[in-house]
């Protein structure tokens, strides 16, 4: 889990993410790593829907609904199936996808609201982020093995 | 795509949503039909990338969803990291009267998954 949110964080400083955390609470590694990951516009999985289009076509239909409902939910995906020509579910399918991101940032800005209370490490608006480290951590950080070294 | 920060109350969205699928699986009316209530019964094949900016209403915030949709055919497929870089929603479309095309959703996802780990590390 860690190691995959890391990523976005090690691409814009490989030895941030060390340093990092090497330097910081469990539980501060976790928001900077969510809150980075937004500013970097990364590593969130992009939310997916699977569209069976053409339902109109019921006579010629070789894919039964139970079918891609089946492999949607074997692969977290939404599912709808829509017909571009009589418009059923052409919106909903939009919107399902619209309404999810927009909660998944919903949760991630009540993260970084938390990190922008005082006393919290801050955090320039997605733009650079000094890590202090002490003394010669910087070192150790360069010969450890990274998070984003897989 | 906009991000919240302290000095930015607006709270402005974009979100890039990519349409992706086998060819003639209905992309392009898709589009054309939630954007511009617009349907083509005779249209050709996509060639190059095409978006269309859709304002939504979401919990009563104002969102802007910018969609991408581009060939679902081999020939044209040398745009796609460009393609799918920055996007945060996707539509994998099949058509429900051609069994190959569902076939091809495994493939899909795929060149989604690793389109995604390409662009960032």
């Amino acid at each position: 889990m860690i190691r995959a949110l890391c990523r976005p964080v090690c691409c814009l400083n490989r030895n941030a993410c060390n340093i990092y955390f090497d330097t910081f609470p469990f539980r501060w590694k976790i928001d900077f790593v969510l809150v980075f990951c937004w500013t970097a516009h990364s590593d969130m999985n992009v939310v997916t829907i699977l569209v069976g289009n053409k339902s109109d076509l019921k006579d010629a239909r070789e894919v039964p609904t139970v079918e891609g409902k089946d492999l949607a939910e074997a692969q977290g995906l939404f599912f709808m199936e829509t017909s571009a020509l009589d418009s059923s579910n052409v919106a909903a399918a939009f919107q399902t996808v619209v309404k999810e991101i927009y909660n998944i940032l919903s949760r991630k800005v009540i993260l970084s609201q938390e990190l922008n209370k005082p006393g919290a490490p801050e955090l320039g608006n997605g733009k650079t982020v000094v890590l202090q480290g002490d003394g010669n951590q910087e070192g150790n950080a360069e010969t450890k093995k990274g998070c984003c070294s897989s | 795509m906009a991000f919240y920060s302290e000095d930015d109350k607006a709270e402005d969205y974009l979100f890039k949503i990519v349409l992706i699928g086998d060819s003639a699986v209905g992309k392009s009316n898709l589009l054309a039909r939630f954007a511009r209530d617009e349907f083509y019964p005779n249209s050709k094949s996509t060639i190059g990338v095409e978006f269309q900016t859709q304002k939504m209403d979401i919990n009563g915030k104002e969102i802007k969803a910018q969609i991408w949709d581009t060939a679902g055919q081999e020939r044209f497929r040398a745009v796609t990291s460009a393609y799918y870089r920055g996007a945060v929603g996707a539509l994998l479309v099949y058509d429900i009267s051609r069994r190959q095309t569902f076939d091809s959703v495994g493939r899909w996802l795929n060149e989604l998954h690793s389109k995604f780990h390409n662009n960032f590390c």
